[in-house]
């Protein structure tokens, strides 16, 4: 707005609920195509000062309802009055997004599906970091969770896989910056597996005004090489003109794991033990007595969560923003006070997730036609978590180990192996970090009909991550690793800068058509160095640097990749109401083979808005329809150095030395995903309720294969390969509306739903390829015509009535019951020992048997919201169903394992019913040839896994209903607040993760071995389905104030 | 005139971000990334690059010898499972020909890539050496990798049934089971051109020596385990050229010689995911069976490692005492932890050819000459026919090479069993059977089915 001394305008009013005349607050208003506007205050007011006289188009948008729009004029020195009447729908296809189009457009000229979440959806819903944001609001967008440990992130999904060996997770912008995505540890520090926060729960959800999510290439063609998995961009608040606002969020409460672990069972074999369990469990404890104790639980106490923030925005004509600070911090539900320990010593590991968050946004118009955008965000975290999943030195994998029978004065958990419970506390893995993330951008308008714009910004990280075990960690002298102590450190230095440049013209070329261009360039460089090492053998206690271990290894790594890339789009829009896209990038990528320069992605994309046309009649109870359809392409490009050959660095006692390292592909290029779309957006009931339906069809050629040649020919590492092809496929779909709307009272519902259907379609000759190497476990495979991490393993050879699948007398035959009793009558209990070999025990086909695949069919979430006065009850459910199996990795290692397993209530049963067939009254063994052929049946068709038969009784179906989301909120009347100076006030009582239903025997299906930064990106992508020794999702409560002034 | 503008305004900033894209694409080419992590093919053109490659074949042998000796030791029972990971069962058990064990398909890419890489460094030294290029003072350098193939090449045929020999990318075939022995020739002809340079010293020719000998008595004993059913019958090798290179060995050997494969703290890479110590020593995964070691209260360690008695449960046949090289061999081997380095011929092994081979002729004065040198070197009471010699032979072969990777090729040329072995197991059903070609060779290499 120039700032001149002429006179100028003022626009006013209010804005309302057309259909309950109740006035609406953070209602945007902004007169089109200048930077001119205001929003609503608590009473539904606005003003719109220093309007230069001259006709405008007034814009009113709100969440949840129609866009609004009146031409005014504004006179000197007049102000100008419009009450602004909005009516509620599910559906709006004015709305404007920034996304995948290279500028702001309404949805109804996209050709492609856009996913919104927008936070004033969510302002009362507990949601306190990205991860839970992203959960459950977007069909096809799909959270992995790794564990239930505080300050554990999520993997996101996007339509499944679009790629092997890269990077599944998608691409995410804030405020057109690009951002780092991974997480984890890094380099040599580990806590197992789990326990990995994402660096995107760095960004603060009090920051974020909304976030668009492209699903794939169709959509983020303009993104380029990288975008196939689709791309997230997160919009921050920038503040809007008018005095200041201050907003101020309290939130507490408890945070506590479901009891949902089986107790560890055992039984003494000899009185001398029998006594040591009496001395230890109370009671008098007879040999082969079965014993109780849940030690899982025994770790778990009430955690606590607290966030504090306060902001304040506002502005003027020439400058608007937004700034705020949050406090967040979780003391998690692991406790470890309540197990046993030796004299002097106590839990020293912790689950610990703080944060303190940054941010300031600055928008200064200067002029009316230039806008510069200032954004910072820095986030500085701390972490303690503890050693968790598959993980021998976890803390759970040991409660879940024990066994009552072992159980002695310094070993109080009975561990048969590793290390006691105790020890296990004793090892902590912390992580500081900060993350900042900024940006400059400029939005000049030299002609009425172009715009410029550009964006600079930044994204560093610096990371350090350590996980220490003291000197003499071994309290109970049963641990054998270390036991002078050590520590391992890693030091991650992200940096991602991103600069981007584009001019969009648009031209009415004549009066039913306007056309629209968009030409622009992108660079993004990104860089990681790492430092990390290792230091073992501290001289005493107290040391906790690795300068003071008697033996350190240091390693350092360093990758850089750069994009480069330019693009142009023509949108060509007929009466408003038709719109075709047509567009391409060109990248070239440093990742590139030195045989292949750049690669161009095409796209186009056709959208029909019939009601959009002056025209337009209902058609039945449709009063709003979008068709649309498109198509495009986007990549993703291989590692850093994956083209190379390269000999890599070892010592051996000699001196430095080489050794192979990559083969090497000269001809590497990106892989490219090719993704058409069609759909449409339907309105009902004079749009109060929405439908939204889209079927995409997705095919990825070139796909980089992790190709395993021979180990034989010396390289014994995976070398990328275009040889791939994979293809997908899915339906979204959506429905949400106002069931009830009366003056004190509605009811909203939702109900959303993602199918998905992927295959590996070609190798392209390569083998098929384990996930997780020789580790027999993890049963997920890449296998041609099948779904990617596909579970193959071992089943029970089929076998005839009467008869079982054992071959006890060696006739390399299935055993009759006759024989099989025949064998079982020479057992006693001195001797007796259930089989585990594959002399004995068959199997149909080796370890090849079809067992299910780790990502479901449908996945979805439903809910609803009710208003009541000043009340409003929300909640939500999420969903997991159809062709859906989940790995009970845990329960295999407890009812199958000789040595830390055979101890759930059923499976330690088995082994002693099995070895004394049977007992008494008095557990005295009975030598029952009957009962230990139960047990043999029992164990051989539920207990009986792992090698040699890995798969074999562990993959489970795991469909599943979470109660994810509850919250009750109060709003404190007006009446009552503005007597304080309060513009509005609340109270909130919400719930996380309330409850699970599912027929999973596991302690939750949604859990995972590994999370973020996996290791390679293969693990990353396709250990899924496999929780291990994984703590379950615990229950938050949270409970809220909210208060703006 | 409105639109021209815009289409001149238009153009500027088209042009201008070309420009920018070009100039990153072309001029200032922010593609041109370097790797400063690893090196790439050209630098190994370089003859400075001879003895770090000679140390890259030294370490690539010492990490595959490393990784495939816990297998290789389950199976022959030296080593017990106590841990989680139940493929050591199998293993255990006697059923050592599963392509999809885990730790047998862990340790053959090592393996795989230790014989490659040995084979081609050589090659490589070879033509520095032949195009003059070899650094003055090199020369023992290639000597050294003589020596890593023959170890390669040797242990390679001591423990698989099979093998396949392939180049980078391109697969070869599997060169059957009756030409594994073939392999032994391989390592001899590597010796033999590592002794014929003549600028090695007398470290580098002893091990030479006593690695030849090994290998000329390993081809022997190949063909007794490989013979159609195993020749029980005439286990004892007598073999001249062995013998030779024992004698030769020998007489440059001081002290208790060893020649070892060295693994410390400051060469971790060469641990490799399922090393020998950490298994036993460190993650607690396997022990050292009750043959030979008191077990801890809680049966995850050796009991008390402060004497013999405390800690060794198998005892000298003529002394009946806790035996002091087993007892030497544990308490080095447990406190080293991980790094506990690789043992590849010894004097012990040279005076025990030399017995073996008296004991086949029937020379009983030169059996118990080599033996009690043998005994000698532990202060033990000579041998004077207390027990048969044969047996005396089989115990002091069962102690002086444990844990080195020679048991399980006793075991079936002498007919014992380990205790530990299934009964219907194919190291009882087949013996002779070693260990197969893994799914991960198999699953890549065309000439394979899995």
């Amino acid at each position: 707005m120039p700032l001149m001394a002429y006179s100028q305008g003022k626009i006013k009013g209010t804005v309302s609920d057309a259909h309950t005349g109740e006035t609406l607050p953070g209602v945007d208003l902004i007169l089109e195509g200048t930077h001119v506007g205001s929003i609503t205050n608590a009473d539904g007011n606005y003003i719109i000062k220093n309007v230069d006289p001259g006709s405008y188009v007034l814009k009113a948008s709100y969440v949840g309802y129609k866009s609004f729009e009146q031409k005014i004029t504004v006179k000197n020195e007049k102000t100008v009055t419009v009450n602004v009447k909005l009516s509620q729908s599910a559906i709006n296809l004015n709305q404007v997004v920034v996304n995948g189009e290279g500028g702001p457009v309404q949805i109804k000229k996209l050709g492609n599906s856009i996913g919104m979440v927008d936070m004033k959806k969510t302002e009362f819903l507990p949601v306190d970091n990205f991860s839970n944001l992203i959960q459950g609001r977007v069909p096809g967008v799909v959270g992995l969770k790794v564990g239930g440990l505080t300050g554990a992130g999520s993997r996101i999904r996007i339509r499944g896989s679009a790629s092997l060996s890269q990077n599944n997770e998608p691409v995410v912008y804030i405020d057109g910056v690009r951002v780092d995505n991974g997480g984890g540890f890094g380099g040599d520090v580990s806590a197992g597996g789990g326990g990995t926060p994402s660096r995107l729960d760095d960004i603060n959800p009090e920051d974020i005004a909304r976030v668009e999510i492209l699903k794939g290439a169709a959509a983020a063609t303009l993104y380029g090489t990288e975008a196939s998995n689709g791309v997230i961009e997160i919009f921050t608040k920038k503040g809007a003109v008018g005095p200041p606002v201050f907003n101020f969020k309290i939130q507490q409460g408890p945070v506590n794991y479901p009891h949902r672990i089986k107790s560890a069972v055992g039984y003494a074999t000899s009185q001398a033990q029998a006594d040591t369990m009496s001395h230890y469990f109370g009671g008098s404890v007879k040999p082969y007595q079965l014993v109780s104790h849940n030690f899982a639980n025994d770790l778990m106490t009430t955690g606590f969560s607290q966030s504090y923030t306060a902001s304040v925005s506002g502005g003027t004509p020439g400058i608007t923003y937004f700034t705020d600070a949050r406090l967040y911090k979780v003391n998690g539900p692991f406790g470890g006070n309540n197990i046993s320990y030796p004299v002097g010593t106590g839990p020293k590991a912790n689950d610990i997730d703080q944060k303190v968050y940054l941010n300031a946004n600055v928008n200064i118009f200067p002029t009316d036609n230039l806008q510069f955008r200032v954004t910072s965000g820095y986030t500085t975290s701390s972490l303690s978590t503890i050693d968790n999943s598959n993980n021998i030195y976890a803390v759970l994998a040991d409660a879940e180990f024990s066994q009552p029978q072992r159980v002695s004065y310094n070993d109080r958990n009975g561990s048969p192996a590793f290390l006691t419970l105790a020890e296990a506390t004793q090892q902590q893995t912390n992580q500081k970090v900060q993350n900042f993330n900024g940006s400059l951008g400029i939005n000049y308008r030299p002609l009425n009909n172009l715009t410029l714009d550009a964006t600079f910004g930044i994204d560093a990280v610096n990371q350090n991550s350590t996980h220490y075990r003291p000197f003499g960690w071994n309290i109970n002298h049963f641990a054998s690793l270390d036991p002078q102590g050590d520590k391992s450190f890693s030091n991650l230095s992200h940096k991602n800068y991103t600069a981007e440049i584009k001019a969009t013209l648009d031209n009415q070329i004549s009066e039913d058509i306007k056309s629209t261009f968009i030409l622009g360039g992108q660079e993004n460089m990104k860089s990681n160095e790492l430092y990390t090492g290792t230091g073992r053998n501290f001289p005493g206690p107290g040391l906790e640097v690795i300068g003071a271990a008697a033996e350190k290894t240091l390693s350092e790594t360093y990758s850089k990749d750069v994009n480069v890339g330019t693009f142009a789009q023509e949108q060509i829009g007929f009466r408003d109401y038709l719109f075709t896209t047509i567009g391409a990038r060109l990248d070239a990528n440093s990742a590139f083979g030195s045989k292949f320069h750049a690669v161009l992605y095409p796209k186009a994309s056709v959208s029909y808005n019939p009601s959009g046309r002056t025209r337009w009649q209902p058609i039945g109870p449709i009063s709003s329809l979008l068709l649309r359809a498109s198509i495009g392409q986007s990549g993703l490009q291989p590692g850093a150095f994956d083209a190379l050959t390269t000999y890599a660095p070892i010592t051996s006692d000699q001196g430095p030395g080489i050794v192979p390292s990559n083969l090497g592909n000269p001809d590497l290029k990106p892989e490219v995903s090719t993704e058409w779309e069609t759909g449409m957006d339907i309105g009902l009931f004079n749009d109060l309720i929405a439908f939204k339906g889209t079927y995409w069809h997705r095919t990825v050629k070139n796909v980089l294969v992790p190709r395993q040649f021979v180990v034989s020919g010396g390289f014994r590492s995976t070398q990328l390969s275009n040889i791939g092809q994979m293809k997908a496929q899915g339906v979204e779909l959506s429905l949400n509306g106002t069931v009830i709307k009366k003056k004190s009272m509605s009811l909203h519902l939702y109900a959303n739903g993602a199918y998905l259907w992927q295959q590996v379609t070609s190798l392209g000759g390569a083998p098929p390829i384990k996930i997780g190497g020789s580790y027999p476990r993890y049963r997920n495979f890449i296998m041609q015509g099948y779904s990617p991490g596909v579970m193959f393993g071992a089943e029970l050879k089929q076998v005839q009535p009467g008869y079982l699948p054992v071959d006890f007398n060696g006739d390399g035959k299935p055993d009759s019951k006759a024989q099989v009793m025949s064998y079982l009558k020479t057992l006693n209990a001195s001797n007796a020992s259930l089989p585990t070999s594959s002399n004995v025990i068959m199997i149909e086909n080796g370890l090849n048997s079809y067992l299910g695949k780790p990502t479901p069919d449908w996945t979805g979430a439903f809910g609803g919201s009710m208003n009541y006065k000043n009340f409003t009850l929300e909640t939500n459910f999420e969903f997991k169903t159809g062709h859906y199996y989940v790995t009970d990795l845990t329960s295999a290692f407890r009812t199958s394992n000789p040595v830390i397993g055979r101890n759930t209530p059923q499976s330690a049963k088995v082994e002693r019913d099995y070895v004394t067939g049977g007992v008494n009254g008095n557990y005295q063994p009975q030598n029952n040839a009957n009962v230990r052929y139960q047990a043999l049946k029992d164990w051989l068709y539920k207990d009986l896994a792992m090698a040699p038969f890995s798969g074999l009784n562990e993959v489970k179906k795991a469909d599943f209903i979470r109660w994810r989301e509850l919250s009750l909120t109060y709003r404190i009347p007006r009446r009552i607040l503005k007597y304080y100076g309060i513009s509005k006030m609340s109270l909130t009582a919400a719930a996380r993760n309330l409850a699970l239903f599912t027929k999973f025997p596991g302690v939750d299906p949604e859990v995972n071995a590994v999370g973020n930064d996996a290791g390679n990106n293969l693990t990353n992508n396709f250990n899924v389905g496999n929780p291990v020794f994984n703590w379950p999702i615990p229950r938050t409560i949270l409970f809220t104030v909210k208060l703006t002034i | 005139m409105k639109s021209l503008r815009t289409l001149k305004t238009f153009n500027t900033v088209a042009l201008t971000a070309l420009i920018i894209v070009g100039m990153s694409v072309s001029g200032c080419d922010p593609l041109k990334v370097n790797n400063p992590n690893n090196l790439v093919e050209s630098d190994l053109n370089n003859p400075a690059a001879a003895k770090p490659m000679v140390n890259g074949e030294e370490a690539s042998v010492t990490r595959a010898i490393n990784n495939m000796l816990p297998p290789y030791s389950v199976a022959s029972g030296e080593l017990i499972n106590i841990g989680s990971r139940e493929a050591w069962d199998e293993l255990e058990y006697g059923n050592l020909d599963d392509p999809n064990n885990e730790f047998s398909d862990a340790a053959f890419p090592y393996m795989g890539e230790a014989r490659w890489w040995s084979n081609d460094v050589i090659q490589r030294l070879e033509a520095f050496k032949k195009n003059g290029t070899l650094k003055s003072g090199d020369e023992p350098e290639l000597a050294r990798a003589y020596l890593y193939g023959g170890i390669i090449y040797s242990t390679i045929a001591d423990m698989f049934q099979n093998f396949v020999f392939s180049d980078k990318s391109t697969p070869g075939k599997p060169i059957g089971d009756n030409n594994m022995v073939k392999l032994y020739d391989d390592a001899i002809g590597y010796i033999n051109k590592g002794l014929a340079i003549n600028s090695i010293n007398d470290n580098l020719k002893t091990a030479l020596l006593a690695m030849r000998a090994r290998a000329y008595y390993s081809k022997a004993l190949w063909q007794k385990d490989h013979a159609s059913p195993v020749d029980t019958m005439n286990p004892l090798i007598n073999d001249a050229n062995a013998v030779a290179d024992a004698k030769a060995a020998l007489n440059l050997m001081s002290g208790d010689y060893y020649y070892k494969l060295n693994i410390t703290p400051s060469t971790p890479g060469i641990l490799g995911g399922n090393g020998l110590g950490g298994q036993v020593n460190v993650n607690l995964y396997l022990r050292i069976s009750g043959t030979y070691i008191v077990p801890s209260d809680n049966g995850k360690t050796v009991k008390d490692l402060s004497s013999p008695s405390t800690s060794i449960s198998m005892t000298d046949p003529i002394d009946s005492i806790p035996d002091p090289v087993l007892y030497n061999r544990i308490k080095t081997f447990t406190e080293s932890q991980q790094y506990d380095d690789i043992i590849v011929t010894s004097k012990r092994e040279m005076l025990l050819i030399l017995a073996e081979s008296d004991l086949a002729q029937s020379d009983m004065n030169g059996f118990t000459t080599e033996i009690n040198k043998l005994r000698a070197l532990n202060n033990l009471t000579p041998y004077s026919g207390q027990i048969p010699a044969t047996k005396l032979l089989e115990y002091e072969r069962r102690v002086n090479l444990f844990l080195q990777g020679r048991l399980l090729n006793d075991e079936y040329r002498f007919d014992e069993k380990s205790k530990e072995w299934k009964s219907n197991s194919t190291a009882v059903t087949k013996p002779g059977t070693f260990f197969p070609i893994t799914i991960t060779e198999r699953r890549a290499n065309p000439y394979l089915s899995e």
